[in-house]
């Protein structure tokens, strides 16, 4: 679990140079040891780190608002005007020769500060067009991820839905296969008993009354009846369950 | 809070644990963590700046087997304490002047 969310961090952090990415892995996995330590789950430590693509996202404007600042003072340093000691002037120079050297001086300054200036534009454009890639690189990152944690916790889902529904089928089906064949054997059992019963009293009751054998033939008929009913119920029964159950599992297995 | 604010902030505070003696990254997060909520993100890029302009430094100590990183503050950083509670000093000035009624209650 913290292996992949390293891994995620480090992709997310490969356009910072390397070293800087180590410090920054190096900083949390200390920081996971010393939780794991103090009695915190991977899972809550996680959470509380939060989603790698986030964390990379905020250390890099983080490292590049570093790096501006330290750009910055070291152009202020370059930059900073220096005050001279002040020359004793050995030649008077004359008002027209002011005015002739004047515009030329100015005109070179004003080339070498347009040139500095565009200078500084272009690394501007360039450090916001890497800013610019960055944010892109990591917006798709992040959409990836997100879609992938998604996917998993989707497909988390559709397993549980499946055994949501296949549970209880698998139980129907077992409770009514085993009703079917419960009325199976109840009918052969009446049948069996009608008819045997029917025989032996014929064979061997010829000893009892006229009356009291009717009686009991007829309900050794009724029971054979029975029987055979039951034996008609379970034949429909067995027909309907064993075309819904083929057609269950026929499906399942060319579903996937 | 605004960012900005609690990024000046969390870097005094930051500075204040260490005057207590050096501490390491959980540690300081855990300390910081009972006035004001910080995660471990945030504290990276403000020990990171404290330690590029020298107001603290960082040692690495094996513990347990492996290496913890510690933070000391150093006389700069002691003296960016100082100035910060300057600024917090300032900061509580114009909060009183501008709502003397509100600060007053406050202190009530």
């Amino acid at each position: 679990m913290y292996k992949e969310w390293t891994l995620n961090l480090r992709g997310a952090l490969k356009k910072l140079p390397n070293d800087e990415v180590d410090k920054i892995l190096d900083y949390y996995n200390e920081m996971y040891l010393d939780k794991t330590e103090g009695g915190e789950s991977p899972k809550s430590i996680l959470n509380e780190f939060g989603n790698p693509y986030d964390i990379a996202y905020k250390l890099y404007y983080e490292y590049h608002n570093c790096q501006d600042v330290n750009v910055g003072s070291e152009s202020k340093k370059v930059t900073e005007p220096k005050c001279e000691p002040m020359q004793e002037i050995d030649n008077v120079v004359t008002q027209g020769e002011i005015n002739s050297t004047i515009p030329q001086v100015g005109k070179e300054v004003e080339q070498v500060e347009k040139v500095e200036l565009q200078a500084v534009k272009e690394e501007q454009a360039k450090d916001t067009a890497s800013k610019i890639d960055y944010v892109a690189y990591i917006k798709t990152s992040y959409d990836e991820y997100h879609k992938a944690e998604l996917k998993r916790k989707s497909s988390r889902r559709s397993i549980a839905v499946k055994l949501a529904f296949i549970v209880p089928y698998i139980t129907l089906v077992i409770v009514v296969w085993s009703v079917i064949i419960a009325m199976w054997v109840s009918a052969a059992a009446s049948v069996l008993a009608g008819v045997a019963g029917l025989f032996g009293m014929l064979i061997l009751g010829t000893s009892s009354s006229g009356g009291a054998l009717l009686v009991f033939c007829g309900g050794l008929v009724a029971l054979a009846g029975i029987g055979v009913l039951l034996g008609v119920v379970a034949y429909y029964m067995t027909k309907f369950a064993k075309v819904h159950t083929v057609r269950y599992f026929y499906k399942s297995k060319h579903v996937k | 809070m605004d960012a900005q604010l609690k990024k000046g902030l969390l870097e005094g505070l930051v500075l204040n644990t260490l005057v207590a003696g050096e501490s390491y990254g959980y540690k300081i997060i855990q300390d910081i963590s009972k006035h004001i909520e910080i995660s471990e993100s945030t504290l990276y890029p403000i020990l990171k700046r404290l330690e590029a302009v020298e107001c603290v430094v960082a040692r690495s100590v094996e513990y347990n087997g492996r290496l913890r990183k510690y933070y000391c503050i150093t006389e700069l950083g002691k003296e960016k304490i100082n100035s910060f509670k300057q600024d917090l000093d300032e900061i509580r000035g114009i909060y009183e002047s501008m709502w003397p009624q509100e600060s007053g209650g406050n202190n009530v």
